[in-house]
This record gives structure tokens, sequence and C-alpha cells, in this order.
């Protein structure tokens, strides 16, 4: 039997959950980390620098959770720290306001 | 993807991120790769630029004077002088009222041309990052997308490999299902570092339509305002008053101050802010370029002719900036460089190909069931659409820009041969048996390729277009591509059949022990 596979229905649905953790609310994630860094890089750099550092940043970020999110074996757990991750993020972004 | 250990995990995302977005990054890797020749391609598709000699001091004034009385209180002019690779003067201005114009004139008389509508090799440029037939934006976030996706396999991919440098130096070629695994190793290692800067670059050039809010929180009446920040720095003298109209230096005088300050360079572009005004600003480049943060020489003068203070931002972020945009259009790599770009990019088109016919072929050898399989099926087609029919469809553009000279704007007949040809090469793939598929297509391909220089040369010498063995050069280098892809079709031809025959007996007696009849 393949390795990839995907055998039942609810294999398929887990597989789309992981999909939707990592890709949706991973970009979730770094859309509020990159608002996040503007505010702080703005402070000590020009508005244009620190808009490029931020977004430069979160990039790396939006990978790593991707990968990292693909790494994780228990989907709860993922989807605990990824919601978690979220509403930390959300709230960095809402402060920084 | 339960219970799965990490390398485990990072190839399972390998592989179906890389078969879900495979032929689409194909497509972006080869129209990219062709890219790094562009203004060749564009000049072997319209021939009768090939016959211009440029000056530049002309090229300058003629175009300049075209603006004067055509653009005289326009907001900004931009030109992009000619030279020996792009021999027609580009221009374009803000006009008053806002919005652009463009024009392309002749470097010599300043006439606008009416060349053919041949996009040259333009086509592939744009359609390696912005794709084509969508809107601009759409088009450009898929690419972001796929580039992205991109960066997640080969990220993956390393992590998948546990003998990395076992695995360079071992190609069995042309043995088994084994051979594409090779390949795909091989040619993954081989370039890796070029694969990882040209998707990571590529994703961060377009990082404002995927990523927008810091330029709409910090910018928000225009957030383009960012690009001129990170560019060049604020000059206030500008915004404080109205430009008032005023005589701006000749263009003769300002080309001698050019001389006197950098002898006989040849230009790349010629800017002009507030033309035919008191706050005048003409900033003029240098073409050569050797730098990877596109740092190349460059002088400003302001209406008086009075040199001033360089404008451009060289803090370490905008240079981070400038540097990401510069490697990845490597105008600093001319001209081995260059080729080793290429031939790098050719490696990554190879691998993505590889990766695909692995995944293939893979997942067939482990079917166990001799019932038809769609998927599959499908897979298989569009492979062969994408790793060959997009070639043949690439040179079905070259051969119908020598067999139709259009007038006509409202219909490129170029692009629509392009996609026309490509969508064909998927249908014919739908309907033919596996075994002939890949002879089938690559037997076109070769043909192709191998008349296409032929013909060229025919059309040449029929349209008196070349006079001796120097003018000829510019359309034989890419005449010697074709030739070179024509062999190494015939290469692929004589060597396929291996892989497909053991293959196919390995999926015969894996079904044979499953006690299928077969």
């Amino acid at each position: 039997m393949s390795k990839t596979s995907l055998n039942t229905y609810s294999d398929k649905l887990n597989v789309l959950f992981r999909f939707f953790l990592t890709f949706v609310i991973g970009y979730v994630c770094t859309a509020f980390l990159c608002m996040s860094l503007t505010q702080v890089f703005q402070t000590f750099l020009a508005n244009a620098e620190a808009i490029y550092l931020a977004a430069f940043i979160s990039i790396f970020f939006y990978l790593s959770f991707i990968i990292v999110g693909f790494c994780f074996s228990s989907l709860s757990k993922l989807a605990l720290t990824s919601f978690a991750l979220t509403i930390f993020l959300f709230g960095l972004s809402v402060g920084l306001n | 993807m339960q219970n799965k250990s990490v390398r485990q995990s990072m190839a399972w995302l390998h592989a179906w991120t890389g078969l879900i977005f495979g032929w689409l990054l194909f497509a972006i890797f080869l129209m990219g790769t062709s890219s790094y020749y562009r203004h060749q391609i564009t000049l072997w598709m319209q021939p009768q630029l090939a016959q211009y000699q440029i000056n530049q001091d002309t090229a300058i004034l003629t175009a300049t004077h075209y603006l004067s009385q055509n653009a005289s209180d326009a907001k900004t002019w931009y030109l992009k002088v000619a030279n020996s690779e792009e021999p027609v003067n580009k221009i374009y201005w803000e006009k008053a009222s806002g919005g652009y114009e463009s024009k392309s004139l002749d470097a010599n008389t300043g006439k606008e041309l009416q060349l053919s509508h041949s996009q040259g090799g333009d086509f592939f440029y744009n359609f390696h990052f912005q794709l084509y037939g969508m809107p601009v934006f759409i088009g450009r976030l898929i690419a972001s997308l796929a580039a992205f996706i991109m960066l997640i396999a080969l990220v993956s991919g390393i992590i998948t490999h546990k003998k990395i440098f076992t695995d360079f130096f071992t190609l069995r070629t042309f043995k088994s299902q084994r051979s594409w695994l090779d390949f795909h190793n091989v040619t993954s290692v081989l370039a890796l570092p070029f694969f990882l800067t040209i998707t990571f670059t590529g994703l961060a050039i377009f990082f404002y339509l995927y990523l927008p809010w810091g330029m709409k929180k910090l910018y928000p009446e225009n957030p383009y305002q960012y690009f001129t920040e990170i560019r060049t720095v604020a000059t206030n003298s500008n915004t404080i008053t109205s430009p008032q109209i005023s005589n701006m230096i000749s263009t003769e005088d300002l080309l001698t101050r050019i001389k006197q300050q950098w002898g006989d360079r040849s230009l790349a572009t010629f800017e002009v802010k507030n033309p035919n005004t008191n706050q005048a600003v003409i900033t003029i480049k240098q073409l050569e370029d050797r730098s990877i943060t596109l740092n190349q020489p460059q002088i400003v003068f302001d209406g008086t002719g009075k040199i001033l203070s360089n404008t451009r931002n060289n803090s370490a972020i905008a240079t981070l900036n400038a540097g990401v945009y510069g490697l990845h259009m490597a105008t600093f790599a001319q001209p081995f460089l260059r080729f080793a770009f290429f031939c790098s990019g050719v490696l990554g088109c190879l691998m993505i190909a590889s990766g695909l016919l692995l995944w293939s072929l893979k997942r067939q050898i482990q079917y166990k069931s001799p019932k038809f399989h769609f998927g599959y099926y499908l897979v298989d087609r569009l492979n062969i659409a994408s790793f060959i029919g997009l070639p043949i469809a690439m040179l079905s553009y070259f051969l119908v820009n020598r067999l139709i000279s259009s007038p006509s704007a409202d219909l490129n007949y170029e692009i629509n041969t392009f996609f026309s040809v490509w969508m064909l090469s998927f249908v014919l793939a739908l309907f033919t048996p596996k075994q002939y598929l890949w002879k089938s297509q690559i037997v076109i391909f070769a043909l192709l390729a191998f008349s296409l220089p032929l013909y060229n040369l025919f059309y040449l010498l029929n349209h008196d277009l070349i006079a001796n063995l120097e003018s000829y050069w510019l359309f034989l280098r890419v005449d010697l591509f074709f030739v070179a892809c024509a062999c190494f079709a015939a290469f692929i031809y004589k060597n396929i059949q291996p892989i497909q025959i053991k293959s196919t007996q390995k999926i015969k007696s894996k079904l044979i022990k499953n006690g299928v009849n077969v």
C-alpha cells in the first residue's frame, strides 16, 4: 500500500483540515504578524523600510508555519496551537495599533 | 498523515504540493528561463530591428525632441535609451491630466515605430510572472502562490532527503523508475541554491500583493508611495511649491556634461521629473550594471544642468530590497554567468518534470488493480502536454512569426497559435495510447526544432535581412539553441523506451504476484 494514499473518508477530511490549518490559518497569522512587525519597525526605521522588513520576515514565518504544521502528528494539537497563535498575533496587532 | 515521522510527513507534503502545482511551475520555470534571453528572442522575432545602427546621443536627442513636441506639460518623462540589444527608444510619460502614455520610437529619426505586433521574448517574460488572459493582479497572485508552493516543495524535499550526497553521485540512467528518482535528485541538488534564490526572490518581489497591510496602514492615501520611498530618499524642496514653467538645459549641453563626468559610457535610462519647469530633476543611469543591488552609476541634474546629490535610497533594507530584485532579474550576470543561470533554469524544468514523472510512475506500480484509473491517465496526459506540448507551443510561436506577418493589432497570431498548439497537444495526448505518448509528441518537437533554423535561414535570405555572418549571428544564436533542443529530443526519443519497458514489466509482475490476470 502506498505510504501516501488516503484510504478513508476520514483520512481525506483530516488532510483537508490540515491544509486549512496550515495554509489558511497560517496566512491569517502571517497577516497579523506582518502588521505587528510593521508597527514595531516603524518606531526606528523609515516607513518603506519598516514595511519591507516586516514582509520579508513574515514570508519566512509563513513558510516555517506550513513546514512545522505538517510535522505535527496530532491534528488536535496542531489546531490548538494554530488557533492560540492566531489569537495571540491578533491581540498583538490590535495592541500595537 | 497521522503517526508519521517528520521525514514521511515532508515526503507527503513534497509529493502533493509538487503534483498540484507542478505543471504550472514547469510552465513558469520554462518561460522564466527563456526570459534570460528575451531581448535576443525579441530581435529574432523582429528581424527588421536587427538592421538598426544605434548612436545613443542621436537616440536621446530625437526622443527628447519628440517628448518636447508631444508631452511638454507632462509630469514625468521616462526614456529607455536604445542600445544594441534593444535598438528602439521606448518612452512613456505621465500626462498632466493623469494617466500614462507610451510609444516606441525610431532611435535615429524619432518617428513613432509601427512594428509588427510580435511581443517577442516579452511574452515569455510576462507569462512567467503574470500568466496570460486574466487580470494582471490575479495572474501575479497565482504566480506568487505557485512560487510559495515551490518554496515549500524545495524545503520539504531537502528535509525528505536522507542521503543527499550519496544520491547526488548516484545516477541510474534510463534503467527503470529509479532513473526518474535519480534524475530528480541530481537535477535538484545540482542547482539547489539557484532554485531557492530564484523562488524566494520571485516571491518577495510581489509581497505587496499578498501582504499589502503595511503599505495600506502607513500610506493610506497612496500605498504605492512605498515604491518611491524604498528607491529614493525624500527631497523636500520639490514638495513645497508647485512647479513653474521654465526653460531646461538643452539636451546637447546635458549630453556634453554627462560625457565630462563619465566619458563615452552606454546609457540605460533618461528620466525627467517636472520637465520644462523650475523643479525639473533629470536622472541618467548607465547601461552596464555589475552590481547585484541594481546600483549602476547614476547622475542627477537640476533643470539648469547643476549636478544634484544622489537621491538613491542606500539604507540597508533598501539595499536588501534592490538585491532581491537584482538577484531575480540577474541584470548583473553577463554573459557566462547568465548562461549558467539559464542552464540552472533548464535544470529546474528537468527537476519538476522528473518529479512529476516519478509521482505518476510510482503510483502506477503501486496500483494493484488492472482496472482503468482516470487520475493516473490524466496525470500522464497532463505530463506530456506540459513537458513536450509546451515546448512545441513555444516553437510554434516562433514559426508563426516567420510564416505570418500580421499588420492587425486586434489578433496576435503568434500568441493565439501558442495556446492553440498547447491545447492541441493535450487533446492529442488524451487520444494517444500510452506506449506512443512520448514518442509521438517528441517526434513533432524534434522535427519543428530542426526545421525552424533551416526555414529561418531561407526566410532571412529571401527578405535580404542578413548581409554577412555578423548580422546572421543575431539569429543564429537562437537557431543553435533550437538545434540543441532537437538533439536533446532525439536523445530522449532513443532512451525513454528502456524506462517504459522496465516499468511496464514491473507493473505486470506486481499484478501477477497479486493474482490478477494481465
